[in-house]
């Protein structure tokens, strides 16, 4: 009974974050958010069918595919405009991963598969972030909190490549059920804790995450400055 | 939230002209409102800055690219102008993901 209630406010969780996230994108014109709003509200459906009263491994574990289909979309607009993107590549291991589940559609293919798509994604996801957060760590025009929701973003991507790392843990030496279960959960809640922190982002965590941060930027006093300051202090 | 793309941009500008960080800002700023129509014709510099919030990176690379930017940056006697749009180009396109992640 517990473990529903659980899972179902896990599912509000995911549901709660796909709407925040598609009212930012349509009213901050940032239409890549729509994917990943497109992830949460996917994996919260799927979810539901690993409840114990709605339980269907096959729904649950298929919902895993264009999941990752609409994060691959995400990742790629994300971070990847004007530059080489391997998106393509990611997009043909879902699509052989597809293939795979539809040659052998038997619960544990499609685990296996879905394992594999998401510890290549997630960890993609991963280095990228990474990569990101570097290119703006030192930057003191960015916001404090803007620099901790990367953080954040990188530590629950790095839970999210646990849960299939555990799944190949678990096939090579067989961790007893009763440790299983609980640390998957304590995983799962974590990571929905971190992605509920990022991307819906209550007003009072985002002031605390900014509170020593000094903008070297005053934007009342630049808007004073005319055109004709500007360029002939410029000249 | 703070206008952080034109923040970067502005930083990147004055290192690579050599110029004051500050009329960097405004000079991009000057800029969009050149560039974009609605701003051209009405110049509130507040206006200015809350479109600048909602600028996609499409838009920011057609400023960057932009008439208006080489031009004002000839006008100001810059070196090598095309170089310095290469350079906030790059900067745009390394830091594009803070468009979605200040969302």
């Amino acid at each position: 009974m517990a473990t529903e209630i659980l899972l179902w406010i896990m599912i509000l969780a995911r549901v709660v974050i796909g709407v925040s996230l598609t009212r930012r994108a349509l009213q901050k014109n940032v239409h890549s958010l729509l994917w990943l709003a497109a992830v949460f509200f996917i994996n919260g459906f799927s979810n539901i069918f690993y409840t114990p009263t709605f339980y269907n491994g096959y729904v649950f574990f298929l919902g895993a595919l264009p999941d990752q289909v609409c994060l691959i979309l995400f990742i790629h607009r994300t971070f990847y405009r004007e530059r080489r993107s391997p998106w393509a590549i990611f997009m043909a291991i879902t699509l052989l991963g597809a293939l795979a589940i539809a040659l052998d559609f038997t619960e544990r293919t499609i685990l296996n598969t879905v394992s594999v798509l998401i510890a290549c994604n997630m960890l993609w996801h991963t280095l990228i972030a990474v990569q990101a957060y570097r290119a703006t760590a030192s930057d003191r025009v960015v916001e404090d909190w803007v620099k901790a929701r990367y953080r954040l973003m990188i530590a629950y991507c790095v839970l999210a490549v646990l849960f299939p790392v555990m799944g190949v843990i678990d096939a090579v030496v067989d961790i007893p059920r009763s440790v299983a279960q609980p640390l998957i959960g304590l995983i799962s809640i974590a990571a929905i804790v971190l992605q509920y922190l990022v991307w819906v982002m209550p007003e009072g965590f985002r002031r605390w995450l900014n509170r020593n941060y000094q903008s070297p930027v005053q934007d009342e006093a630049e808007l004073t400055l005319s055109e004709e300051e500007i360029m002939g202090q410029l000249q | 939230m703070s206008n952080v793309m034109l923040y970067v941009l502005g930083e990147s500008l004055a290192r690579a002209t050599g110029k004051n960080e500050t009329l960097c800002r405004g000079l991009l700023r000057l800029t969009v409102m050149d560039s974009v129509e609605p701003l051209r014709q009405a110049p509130d510099p507040n206006q200015a800055l809350a479109y600048m919030k909602t600028m996609a990176f499409e838009d920011w690379k057609a400023v960057i690219e932009g008439a208006v930017l080489s031009q004002r940056l000839e006008n100001i006697r810059v070196n090598k102008p095309d170089d310095v749009v290469a350079r906030l180009r790059q900067t745009l396109v390394e830091k594009q993901s803070l468009l979605t992640m200040t969302a």
